[in-house]
């Protein structure tokens, strides 16, 4: 079982520097502990070289090569094509093109010098260009190319308070094109991981490598190695309907603990867990499933008190919420929980996203960038209302019965 | 790394040239005299990465690191200009002065007569007949180019060769380079009007500009006048240093280079949220045509603050960059009656996400915005800062009193035109259409009329398809 990630853009190539770091200092802690983990772990995300060093299975995709130099020993496909503008449209139509046939080149190459590989892991952000653009681009050739593979996106939603101008145009046709493609699509919020960055973790100075960082520990939490479950078959799972397709990942503990701190019990961590929902304020959070991974000492399914009145009716509790543990611990955390879920308080910032871009749309501001590349006002009203088709189906389905059929 | 082209057309784009050259070898860490000590490198790994941006360095030589100009010249390091003049003496500098030898002898193009302030002599004359030389030279200079990003034009509108033949260039590399984008950094004569026929020179290279210029940063002169006085007399105030002499076009100059410096910065340097020029134009422009930018940055450096970053140093240069003394022309981005359409804000050296965030909120708070460009405001962090500073914020707008400048104008213009003043000197230029002047009228009143709709302006009525739920 072994993973091939694939970065877009600045935000996905920064994410993932991030994450194979981590991942080694995961590794490398558990070479002479844990033989079984060591050997698993690295065929799953990295190649090993005829002189024993760990290469990143990976491949970094940019169309600027100063944002992509510092990092060395991967694979990187990158052209000095000046970035895509912040624009979708020239990164899907115009910069693709250029780019997209060394990428697929190399994806075959990976996959052919691999024995099992099962998964795509791709990243990339929203808001940009390169990275949602040439991302879209890329990831719907996978799709046709390797239907057998289960592609799992981790896509990064912008602050809401704007980062670039148009942010939400990006997202937006982003998500209506590649959401109908794709097994499913893990967002990440990074108002969310400010808000833990500043409030649980309580940093006062946040940049991106402490977005990253958090970013990079719960992808890991999540996908490395747990005895031998699939976690890719996993988060199929989760996503039970078409109409209910985008994953979020919590962790609890964020920081690194004192040893005090450390005796937390897992109902501690569990209520953290639960804490964390009240980033979202009044919004009566409906879970379509969930799934909890513990890693530490002595975990028992006891220790939890489910609360199960946030979950949705129309699947019985075994598919709602499933526990997995194992007793390897997670970096130099005593205990660890994580977990992944298919929720509809996602609504929200899929909200802001439709909002401000529909008034963007009416008054007809930036459209003209997109049209030069042939996205027109009609391609934008289609994307509206797919998107609008999920964030309604994502209010009214968890309510559903069965007499709605 | 992106590279640009710069090109500088007629007495005052070749003048700023001057002022900037030798401040872009000082942030590249590269001493002008000849034999001076070592340079103490700090940071130079950063920068030399992005020196390919202005120079072409030789294959060969690449991956040395230079210490002074006499380095340079030996290992035919060129500077990615091309200077244009009808006159001899200002492009002469560069082939006798100390920048001898950076510039190659294949990108100067000059001529005897001049263009006698005459928009059409330029436009109309110099153009065609100049056209293959410029180009021959453009040419050079962009097949020696990995990445090329953009054109960076350098004129005045007020006089003829700059404005007649820097918009007769621009408007033929939108034709041959379609694809590339192409900035321009124009002086605005406003307010010491010292050429008679400059307001028509003005509306007309406007109009130019309107239609075929990726982004505009004008400059104005006033402006720079009062930036310049500000920063004599800080001078005078502080004890350390002694200005003897006040050089005005000096330091109305340095200002302009400060704010290309500062402009072209996320291109050239790395930092953790990268801010490519392309990237200007598809966030500041909302509609056509609406392509003119006021740029705004702190341009007095104190010596006492220069080595602390503090939270309230940061928040004194966000004031600085929004306060209406600080902007190259004269707009007030925070006026009463202006609505931002866009903004931009890059900061530069020990700049975090959070304080940017911070400055969002403030400027949300304080500006008045339409009703859909709350949201359209990009942030960018380079780490570089400027060359003896720890840290830097820049600011660009587009902002609805822009219509002032075109208002100025079209007055200036109208003026003239109403008692047909001037115009046989135009008229009398072969291929001068007197169509020329009534479309330019035409595009300033149509551009004064659009930034007043915004103002007002009202959703359109777009049918909402309506979700199925399947």
């Amino acid at each position: 079982m072994s993973i091939l990630s694939l970065q877009f853009g600045q935000c996905g190539n920064q994410v993932c520097e991030m994450l194979y770091s981590l991942l080694e200092q995961d590794i490398q802690a558990k070479k002479t502990i844990n033989q079984d983990f060591y050997a698993e772990s690295t065929t799953k995300w990295f190649d090993i070289n005829n002189k024993g060093h760990l290469r990143p299975r990976s491949i970094f995709i940019d169309t600027e090569t100063k944002v992509v130099k510092p990092l060395k020993s991967l694979q990187i496909v990158a052209k000095a094509i000046g970035g895509s503008a912040n624009n979708w449209a020239c990164g899907y139509a115009e910069n693709s093109r250029l780019i997209k046939a060394d990428v697929l080149n190399l994806v075959r190459q990976e996959v052919e010098k691999c024995d099992r590989l099962t998964n795509f892991l791709t990243f990339y952000s929203l808001s940009g260009g390169t990275g949602s653009g040439v991302g879209s681009a890329v990831i719907e050739e996978l799709c046709t190319d390797y239907p057998n593979k289960i592609l799992v996106n981790c896509a990064i939603l912008p602050y809401t308070r704007g980062e670039i101008a148009t942010q939400s145009y990006n997202s937006l046709l982003n998500l209506a094109k590649l959401y109908p493609l794709v097994d499913s699509t893990i967002l990440i919020e990074n108002e969310r991981l400010h808000h833990q960055c500043k409030y649980s973790i309580g940093l006062s100075e946040i940049t991106y490598n402490h977005l990253n960082a958090l970013i990079a520990q719960q992808i890991s939490a999540i996908f490395q190695p747990l005895n031998n479950t699939n976690t890719f078959e996993l988060i199929k799972e989760l996503t039970p309907h078409k109409n209910f397709k985008f994953l979020q990942i919590r962790t609890e503990p964020n920081k690194n603990l004192s040893d005090f701190e450390c005796a937390m019990p897992w109902v501690g961590l569990w209520n953290g867990l639960n804490k964390q929902n009240r980033f979202d304020a009044n919004f009566t959070n409906q879970i379509i499933a969930s799934t909890l991974i513990a890693r530490g000492d002595g975990f028992t399914e006891c220790n939890l008190r489910k609360t199960s009145k946030d979950f949705v009716k129309w699947l019985s509790k075994d598919e709602n919420f499933k526990i997995l543990s194992t007793n390897v611990r997670f970096l130099s955390y005593k205990r660890h929980l994580s977990q992944i879920l298919n929720g509809s308080n996602i609504v929200k910032p899929l909200n802001f996203i439709l909002e401000d871009a529909w008034k963007l749309f009416t008054h007809a501001a930036y459209i003209h960038h997109y049209k030069k590349f042939g996205v027109d006002e009609h391609w934008f009203l289609e994307s509206f209302q797919v998107l609008e088709n999920w964030t309604r189906s994502l209010l009214i389905g968890p309510k559903m019965r069965k007499d709605n059929y | 790394m992106s590279e640009f082209v710069l090109i500088q057309v007629g007495q005052c784009g070749n003048q700023i040239g001057n002022a900037l050259w030798p401040k872009i070898l000082s942030e590249y860490d590269v001493s002008i005299t000849k034999n001076s000590a070592k340079l103490q490198n700090n940071g130079t790994g950063l920068c030399q990465d992005s020196f390919n941006s202005f120079f072409h360095v030789p294959s060969a030589k690449q991956n040395n690191g230079y210490n002074s100009l006499h380095e340079l010249i030996n290992n035919k390091v060129k500077a990615r200009a091309v200077c244009i003049d009808m006159e001899d003496s200002v492009v002469a500098r560069y082939r006798t002065g100390i920048l001898k030898g950076l510039f190659d002898e294949k990108c100067l193009v000059t001529n005897y007569p001049g263009s006698g302030n005459n928009w059409a002599e330029g436009f109309c004359e110099h153009g065609p007949q100049y056209e293959e030389k410029i180009f021959n030279s453009l040419r050079h200079s962009v097949e020696r180019c990995d990445s090329l990003h953009g054109f960076l034009m350098m004129f005045s509108t007020g006089g003829g060769t700059g404005s007649g033949l820097g918009t007769y260039t621009l408007n033929r590399l939108t034709d041959v380079f379609p694809k590339i984008e192409r900035f321009v950094s124009c002086v605005y004569s406003t307010g010491t009007e010292d050429v008679i026929t400059s307001p028509y020179n003005n509306a007309l290279s406007t109009h130019q500009l309107l239609e075929n210029a990726t982004c505009v940063f004008p400059v104005e002169n006033r402006c720079l006048l009062d930036i310049a006085m500000r920063k004599y007399r800080n001078g005078l105030m502080g004890k350390s240093e002694k200005i003897t002499q006040f050089h005005s076009t000096d330091d109305m100059n340095s200002s302009i280079v400060d704010m290309l410096l500062h402009l072209t910065s996320g291109s050239r340097f790395r930092g953790s949220l990268n801010f490519d020029m392309n990237d200007i134009s598809t966030n500041m422009v909302p509609y056509p045509k609406m392509n003119f930018l006021s740029s705004g940055f702190n341009h007095i450096v104190n010596v006492n603050e220069k080595n602390t970053v503090s939270k309230r140093h940061k928040e004194e240069l966000f004031v600085a960059s929004f306060s209406r003394s600080n902007q190259l022309i004269q707009v007030d981005p925070l006026a009463p009656k202006s609505y931002l359409l866009g903004a931009s804000l890059i900061g530069r050296g020990e700049y975090t996400i959070t304080d940017l965030q911070a400055h969002i909120e403030k400027l949300q708070n304080k500006a008045k915005f339409t009703a859909w460009s709350k949201k359209s405001i990009r942030i960018g962090l380079c780490s570089v800062a400027p060359k003896g500073q720890k840290i830097a914020l820049f600011s660009l707008f587009n902002s609805t009193r822009m219509y002032n400048l075109f208002e100025h104008l079209y007055k200036q213009f109208n003026s003239l035109f109403k008692k047909q003043a001037h115009i046989h000197h135009y008229a009398k230029i072969n291929n001068f259409d007197m169509e020329f002047f009534d479309e330019c009228k035409e595009s300033l009143q149509n551009i004064m009329q659009k930034y007043r709709e915004i103002e007002v302006s009202v959703p359109m009525n777009i049918p909402r398809l309506k979700p199925r739920l399947t």
